[in-house]
């Protein structure tokens, strides 16, 4: 099959009017014969399903969580980017692409980025029409912080909980939309089987948690925007309800899967306390604005340190090892994240990781509440303050920034971070692969689109800070409502689609043979038991930095592991009732299948780019090294008979308005 | 939602408790006012405390106002009680183990008992003093050594008392001279006169002044959730109506709880 | 501090096999805790306890583990989100109990929030409340205002970020002794009530809101204040204010 990214050409500045200019519309009064299904609530599934409620489709609106306001897009806290230039920082629609397109590690489409970064001012104004309380300065007009990886100030933000207010915007505008009822809203319903009639998806099989009952849900068009598959790796900062489940399923009916080995690792996280943890929290990026990144010079020091005899404000600046700014001078602590993350374990596997683990570096405002201290003092007009005052007035100024993120830090370690460096790790937080689709957010199977984290599209092989937001809300409020109507045009004379066809039978009773299975499988381990286990292969062998041989290891390893599955699951309970156990159970089966496929990806693709670091292809500074010649596609995968034989297909990538250069933050 | 009258809101309610508990704090303060005098001791006092009483029980304003007081206390127990059943059934099942003491204070928690309390002491209250004063024909006069005294603080040498259309008049020579002038004064020092009324007067000097310490209670956390509800909560504001609110809650229980105490223990 | 034994805990928690079913408390022990386990870990490791044992799970809500999603509805020790202040339950960490505490774990309690399951509880009250009028009638559009055209008072776009805040978690009502959700439904008419985006249908947002309020049964305010205690997101009862004088000027001007 060859992929047909269905690609405007021309100018690019012009290809998205272009092409909304000339693909097919569907009349007002036949929305209403039309049935969109959106499995997902988060920023790319709610504003996706208020959008087309609005425009008239009638929806029907999947999430497994217990409201819509839960999906776990809400967690995001830095911000989201728009080419707004506001700041009168010389940014732009190009720059914003630029950034987004070098910051990808020249692994994504030149149409869709340059898209977005278009939409991206129209999102600001439809969030602010909403109510979203974003941050402002004393004029009255938006504030704006810089992030990773980028030269100006574009990221508009709300404190540390931009997601959360961002989602509760999508929220209310679906709960508007519900209150009409355009929208149908099924909260506490799992997708569990896309539902495929003459080469089309037109439903789903979906399981009512609370009852356990299967039901059938027709469609003309399926919209998948159930976000990333981080939870792969057992440990990452999703939520513990993020799956891949929709998406896999979709990929065993035939979408592609593009990419899975473009995991982004984020740098700042809390770092694991024990093997209970159950899952790593994040601290936002925009924490690396002020704070200095740093693991002590000498490896006494560090010792020290981890005995308890030392405490790092002890330690003197010469004493201190400030590994970002004296690798890449120009971005310092601000380079994007994927760089920072192989740093920080490039440290702490020479062996200064400053906690029991060994896995953890220092986050230090020190500097940063002088600073800011010394500044409010001069504002205030006591340039002789005392060292204490100054340092008061810096921690009230830091406060102000990120008071929200330091009070979560000191809940869960209990340590004050305003006087003592936090600690810091990397851990698994977004996933750039997805299913693959076209320039209209459709997968390879006719009728079923993905959106948001769930789709390959706009990030490459590594996202820039605060972009994540802005690509959910881009395809839900203002790509996909317009695209979906090119597909739907076809549609205003089909009439409901009917669940009692043959392939309503078979899927549904493919998903109950599968949950039957589970329930009556004999063994003695929990979906957990497996789930730890796979995460640690993913994590030891599929991490930060990947070879061949470890790869080929992991393959090996999670095929034992899911054949010991299929044997030794338990899952108490029974499937007609609320039964969390068997939810998890069915959820870590498609992830044993996914990790496969990741690592095959993984192992395929010989060269470093972005989120993915091969051992094999590095400069010899140990900066990661891509190899243009043979690798500029996009690695899109067939399923095949089993998950340990997908079929690779590439979508070459052509960069016609960048440059391919070497990324190099120094 | 204009289908929805008036009352039937949660929030609405809520209005009507706070502006009726307001008026009663008013009320409150009057009535703390009046009874003040109490402390006057001899026959100056009594002069002056039967001349406000007959004055407060005649003048048609006040009366007008006095029977507001009694509408609007019925109104403010029998919403209360509304809400009261209403918010027991929000609940549901109850908690097994629960510690509202963690993020509530007494009073707050408290309202419906103390209100409850409340509600009994002032019948309890009428019963001994109003209800005698207004329909009890053999109220005690008014009377010093120059005779009976009509309600215009006159006192008529010789006179004698006689029922007119069941009010009690003072007759001097024959003639009619006007409706007497009721002892209040006297009736309530000896209510809490041990000599008097035996153990009774320390049975309702406790009453008494247990019910304040009620009132105490309900004015500590009525008075500022009052505003509250009223929609007043302002950082520059809330300190003072808060502090207002204690101090009321103080004062206002305290000087009444002394009358008894001071007439019991002066006439032990 | 990790070399140090873990805790023995004794667990009575609120097992109710459906919505029809009637509940009781279970007991539980539970040795080698760590205080550095989140409370949700804590119950992570009973529940592979009890599965190895062949018993049922506890079902209880959670998923981002983060504080922010609202999902974790868990009343414990007589307060919910536990004894902690301004933490969710997945934010609760076990250095707040002592070895040997007995912990009482049971679910929001509200007549409008019916238990699904042991501390499952069902809460689509809340939305059905933002449904009838927590929103800003603004369709999509690609080329609405200018998002700097209105400019905003810092002051007030903070205070309706402070209000905006509220997870949706349902403390305020298993906090409140009348099971009243003023807090949650006057956090968002106050977000709306502070910003001119939100102000256009200000009337009818709170009309309509406060009667689908007391529609889903909840309780009416005593401004015990207890809901601005147990809030995980410190949500003022300035908000309830603002919230009572909004109804009662709607209620004046409304036709």
């Amino acid at each position: 099959m060859q992929l047909d990214s269905k690609c405007p050409t021309g100018p690019i500045k012009d290809q998205w009017t272009d092409h909304k200019n000339k693909i097919n519309v569907v009349n007002p009064a036949n929305k209403r014969l039309i049935d969109v299904i959106v499995v997902g609530t988060g920023l790319a599934g709610g504003s996706a399903a208020a959008s087309l409620a609005e425009m008239g489709y009638n929806v029907k609106s999947f999430c497994f969580q217990d409201s819509p306001r839960r999906a776990h897009s809400i967690a995001a806290q830095g911000g989201i980017n728009a080419a707004k230039n506001y700041q009168n920082d010389g940014d732009s629609v190009y720059r914003l692409f630029y950034d987004t397109v070098k910051g990808g590690d020249y692994r994504a489409r030149e149409s869709n980025v340059y898209r977005l970064a278009e939409v991206s001012t129209n999102i600001i104004d439809q969030c602010v029409a909403q109510g979203v309380p974003f941050a402002r300065e004393y004029g009255g007009l938006l504030d704006n912080r810089s992030f990773g990886g980028v030269l100006v100030s574009r990221t508009f933000y709300a404190k540390g909980q931009t997601g959360q207010q961002l989602l509760l915007g999508a929220y209310s505008a679906m709960s508007r939309q519900i209150g009409k009822g355009k929208i149908k809203m099924f909260n506490r319903h799992e997708m569990l089987e896309l539902v495929v009639v003459d080469g089309k998806a037109r439903g789903i099989i979906a399981r009512n948690l609370v009852t356990g009952e299967l039901q059938r849900h027709s469609a003309h068009a399926v919209v998948l925007a159930t976000g990333g598959y981080g939870n792969v790796f057992f440990l990452s900062t999703n939520a513990m309800g993020s799956n891949v489940t929709a998406s896999w399923r979709a990929h065993k009916k035939g979408a592609f899967f593009a990419n899975p080995c473009y995991t982004q690792i984020h740098p700042t996280c809390i770092p694991r306390s024990g093997d209970y943890q159950s899952k790593l929290t994040l601290m936002s990026e925009s924490l690396r604005n002020d704070g200095r990144i740093w693991v002590p010079k000498n490896i006494e020091d560090v010792e020290a340190i981890r005995k308890g005899k030392k405490k790092p404000t002890e330690l003197s600046e010469e004493e201190r090892d400030y590994y970002l700014e004296r690798r890449y001078p120009s971005f310092g602590n601000l380079v994007p994240r994927d760089v920072a993350s192989r740093a920080a374990k490039e440290r702490c596997d020479a062996g200064y990781g400053v906690n029991e683990t060994g896995e953890a570096v220092y986050l230090d405002f020190a500097s940063a509440i002088e600073r800011y201290g010394k500044e409010q003092a001069t504002i205030e007009g006591n340039e002789n303050s005392s060292k204490e005052e100054i340092i008061r007035l810096g921690e009230q100024v830091i406060e102000n920034k990120y008071g929200n993120l330091f009070q979560m830090y000191e809940k869960i370690t209990d340590d004050n971070p305003y006087k003592t460096p936090m600690k810091i790790y990397p851990a698994v937080h977004y996933t750039m692969g997805g299913l693959w689709v076209d320039y209209n957010l459709m997968t390879t199977v006719k009728g079923c689109y993905a959106a948001g984290e769930a789709n390959f599209s706009d990030h490459g092989a590594n996202r820039l800070g605060a972009s994540a937001l802005m690509q959910g809300l881009a395809d839900g409020y203002f790509v996909l409502p317009y695209t979906i109507g090119d597909y739907l045009a076809d549609d205003i004379r089909t009439g409901p689609i009917p669940t009692d066809s043959k392939e309503f039978d078979e899927a549904e009773k493919a998903v109950k043979t599968r949950l039957e299975m589970l329930i009556s499988n004999k063994g003695t381990k929990s979906a957990d038991y497996y789930h730890r286990k796979l995460g640690k292969i993913m994590w030891d062998k599929c991490g930060m930095a990947r070879n061949e041989k470890e790869l080929n290891e992991a393959i090996a390893e999670i095929k034992e592991i899911r054949q010991d599955f299929y044997k030794n699951i338990f899952v108490p309970g029974s499937t007609s009732e609320f039964n969390p156990e068997l939810e998890k159970a069915a959820r870590v089966e498609d992830f044993l299948e996914l990790g496969e496929l990741f690592a095959h990806d993984a192992l395929h693709r010989e060269e470093s780019c972005g989120g993915h670091f091969r051992d094999e292809s590095q400069t010899e500074e140990g900066e990661a090294k891509r190899d243009d010649d043979n690798y500029t596609y996009v690695a899109a995968w067939e399923h095949g008979v089993s998950p340990s034989d997908p079929i690779l297909h590439k979508e070459e990538l052509t960069f016609e308005n960048i440059e391919l250069k070497q990324r190099s933050y120094k | 939602m204009s289908k929805s009258a008036i009352l039937s809101s949660s929030i609405a309610k809520k209005w009507l408790m706070a502006l009726t508990g307001l008026f009663l704090c008013l009320f409150l303060v009057g009535h703390l006012a009046g009874n003040l005098q109490l402390f006057i001791d001899g026959w100056e006092g009594t002069v002056m405390f039967n001349n406000y009483a007959e004055f407060m029980s005649s003048n048609p304003a006040i009366q007008t106002i006095a029977w507001i007081t009694k509408v609007l206390i019925a109104v403010h127990a029998i919403l209360a009680l509304v809400l009261v059943v209403k918010n027991r059934r929000a609940r549901g099942t109850k908690y097994t183990y629960n510690r509202p003491d963690k993020n509530a204070s007494f009073s707050s928690r408290t309202m419906g008992w103390m209100g409850t309390l409340l509600l009994v002491f002032i019948v309890v209250h009428l019963i001994n003093f109003w209800a005698p004063m207004h329909y009890d024909g053999n109220f005690p006069i008014q009377m010093s050594d120059e005779g009976y005294y009509t309600a215009d603080g006159i006192a008529h040498a010789g006179s004698s008392l006689q029922m007119v259309n069941g009010k009690m008049h003072v007759f001097s020579g024959g003639v009619d001279s006007g409706r007497a002038l009721r002892d209040l004064a006297q009736v309530t020092r000896d209510f809490f006169s041990p000599k008097e009324n035996g153990t009774m007067a320390l049975a309702m000097t406790i009453l008494y002044v247990i019910s304040m310490l009620a009132v105490a209670f309900h004015l500590a956390h009525g008075f500022s959730s009052a505003f509250q509800s009223l929609g007043i909560n302002h950082k520059k504001y809330n300190g003072i109506i808060k502090l207002t609110g204690k101090l009321f809650a103080l004062i206002v229980p305290v000087a009444f709880a002394a009358i008894p105490i001071y007439l019991y223990l002066t006439q032990v | 501090m990790s070399n140090q034994a873990g805790m023995n805990l004794t667990l009575k928690v609120w097992r109710q096999k459906d919505g029809n079913s009637k509940g009781k408390i279970e007991t539980y022990k539970l040795a080698d805790i760590s205080e550095h386990m989140s409370f949700l870990e804590m119950l992570d490791v009973l529940n592979e306890q009890l599965i190895s044992e062949g018993k049922e799970p506890v079902a209880f809500d959670h998923d981002c583990r983060e504080g922010i999603c609202g999902s974790c509805s868990m009343h414990i020790n007589g307060e919910p989100h536990g004894p902690d202040r301004g933490v969710t339950t997945c934010q609760l960490h076990m250095r707040k109990f002592k070895d040997g505490d007995t912990i009482y774990v049971e679910p929001f309690r509200a007549k409008a929030f019916p238990v699904i399951k042991d501390l499952v509880v069902d809460r689509s009250a809340f939305d059905r409340i933002i449904q009838a009028g927590g929103f800003v009638s603004v369709n999509t559009s690609g080329n609405s205002q200018d998002a700097n055209a209105i400019p905003i008072p810092k002051a007030e776009a903070d205070k309706a970020f402070d209000a905006a805040t509220c997870i949706g978690c349902g403390a305020c009502v298993a906090s409140c002794k009348n099971a009243s959700a003023m807090l949650f439904v006057s956090a968002k008419v106050s977000q709306f009530a502070l910003l001119p985006q939100g102000q256009v249908e200000g009337k009818e947002r709170v009309l309509n809101m406060v009667q689908q309020m007391d529609d889903e049964g909840f309780g009416n305010c005593t401004n015990t204040g207890a809901c601005e205690v147990e809030c995980p997101k410190g949500i003022s009862l300035e908000n309830i204010a603002r919230m009572n004088r909004e109804f009662l000027k709607a209620k004046i001007h409304k036709e």
